[in-house]
């Protein structure tokens, strides 16, 4: 590889490394894993740097980093024994930022895999409903449809009123 | 389609989320790290990947909290978000002469940290009225105003070329400049506001522009989404563009009725904002004009102002040169000058800006 393309990729990977961890933050809740997330899917993307659409190669890194989501996920669903479910939050608590964060951490938790993955990308990465259909490779009615579900259940669970609730105490 | 209001908070709570420390336990973090190294090293050895992504890994994995991570030359400055931290000012001819900030400083017994401008679109950054604010000790709050301008063709790129030139003056003056574009669009009365240009384009545009302004890495600019203080047809979290693309909300408003307060005024809105963002709040355009007596009124808005936890006020010291007495500037009025001074001293506790 050039030295162009290298220092290129490694521009890359400062300005944009910080931003992708969150987002692989967001899909597993795990400071750790989204960092091994990162790194793997850097270090699939570094080969096939030059064939990259230069504009956009956030958009290949972020679909390596969702596709080996997916396949840990597979991996672990056929190994691992779910532990006990998270522990349930009392409604009427008086939530700090760190309670807030711990309720919509547990009710992404409980979202199936692929309505988390939906959920993530349209609302954090602000991809289009089509963007993310092409993504997961699903079609763009099942894209709303899945966000439609998750966002129903965000809400059964709490997790946005909480927040609300917040604010209007005047937590600022 | 603009999102709804349990959309815009979700997309709040997932940026909030995200930007939390990570409290892995050193020991499990390190064996993770390990395996990392390890897969890693394989793929190195294996496929011939370069030391580049060794480097960058190493950088990243050092870069623990992921918050320390530099981009390449980019300007750093930002603004504190200290709760009454600031008191800014707009001034006719503001960019042209220093002289009647320097008179509003003296009537409100402060030096304001924010110097507020109006501007067109496309206008180069306004370099020379920045500098002059700087050297006064406050940050430039540049509103820029799109009229006439098709928002769709901003979001469509058609103005890349002029938004790189804007980002590069911007980050190379590399001090904090606060940016407002499209202010009031809630309201109708703007050509890029309500019933004449929709939600999703104002949205589209506003996140062109920041997006542009990132990769040039002008990453001093604080993105001040500034709504009016009134009802559109448009539930306000639609023209959101979403929390990482704002830094501080703005809120303008004007005592226009004898019978004002802070919650009729700025109350109200700071509520429906505060439904679906926590980014600071800045009262970023506040009058009261004169028939609705400005003395009260005056120590009502420094109150409420304290009261909703907000980051400070700009005041709108502008004589307004339509039929009725429309003059807020509190220069022209002794009394109004005691009321803001008190309300300065009082409420406000101004925060360094360079």
């Amino acid at each position: 590889m050039a030295d162009r393309e290298r220092v290129a990729f490694e521009d890359f990977v400062l300005a944009r490394g910080q931003a992708l961890q969150r987002f692989g933050y967001l899909l597993t809740s795990d400071w750790a894993l989204a960092e091994d997330l990162l790194q793997t899917a850097l270090a699939r993307t570094y080969p096939r740097w030059r064939r990259i659409d230069s504009d956009n190669p956030e958009a290949y890194v972020r679909k390596i980093m969702v596709n080996t989501w997916s396949s840990w996920w597979r991996r672990r669903w056929r190994s691992e024994v779910p532990t006990e479910s998270l522990p349930d939050t009392a409604a009427g608590d008086e939530y700090g930022d760190v309670d807030r964060r711990q309720v919509v951490q547990a009710a992404l938790d409980r979202l199936p895999r692929r309505q988390r993955a939906v959920i993530v990308l349209r609302y954090h990465q602000d991809l289009s409903e089509d963007q993310v259909a092409q993504l997961l490779g699903i079609s763009t009615g099942t894209v709303k449809s899945q966000a439609a579900k998750a966002l129903a259940r965000l809400r059964t669970d709490g997790a946005l009123d909480g927040y609300r609730a917040t604010l209007l105490d005047g937590g600022a | 389609m603009p999102l709804s209001c349990d959309e815009a908070v979700l997309s709040d709570l997932l940026e909030d989320l995200s930007a939390s420390q990570p409290p892995a336990p050193p020991d499990r973090y390190r064996a993770v790290r390990r395996r990392a190294f390890r897969r890693l090293w394989h793929q190195v050895a294996t496929a011939g990947v370069a030391l580049a992504v060794l480097a960058a890994g190493l950088t990243l994995m050092s870069s623990r909290p992921p918050a320390a991570l530099a981009r390449p030359a980019a300007a750093y400055a930002s603004l504190p978000t200290t709760k009454g931290g600031y008191l800014g000012v707009y001034e006719a001819g503001g960019p042209r002469s220093y002289q009647p900030v320097a008179e509003f400083a003296t009537a409100a017994g402060e030096q304001p940290n924010l110097i507020g401008d109006f501007t067109n679109y496309p206008e180069p950054f306004p370099r020379a009225f920045a500098e002059s604010a700087h050297d006064h000790g406050a940050a430039p709050l540049v509103q820029i105003d799109p009229a006439g301008v098709s928002l769709s063709a901003i979001a469509a790129g058609a103005y890349d070329a002029q938004l790189r030139a804007y980002a590069n003056s911007v980050r190379t003056f590399r001090h904090p400049v606060v940016i407002g574009f499209g202010h009031d669009m809630n309201g109708f009365w703007y050509s890029w506001g309500d019933t004449h240009v929709s939600p999703a384009t104002f949205v589209a545009a506003w996140r062109r522009i920041v997006t542009v302004f990132r990769a040039q890495g002008a990453v001093n600019v604080t993105w001040l989404w500034t709504v009016a203080d009134i009802s559109g047809t448009e539930p306000l979290s639609a023209w959101w563009p979403g929390s990482r693309y704002v830094t501080w909300v703005g809120v303008d408003g004007s005592y226009d009725l004898p019978s004002d307060t802070f919650s009729s005024v700025f109350g109200t809105t700071i509520d429906q904002v505060r439904q679906f963002t926590r980014k600071p709040v800045l009262l970023s355009q506040a009058a009261v004009w004169p028939q609705v007596g400005q003395t009260v009124k005056i120590l009502d808005l420094f109150h409420g102002m304290a009261t909703y936890d907000t980051l400070g006020l700009v005041w709108f010291d502008i004589a307004q040169h339509s039929p009725g007495v429309q003059d807020p500037r509190i220069e022209d009025n002794q009394a109004a000058v005691y009321a803001f001074r008190l309300g300065v001293r009082d409420e406000l506790s101004l925060v360094p800006v360079r």
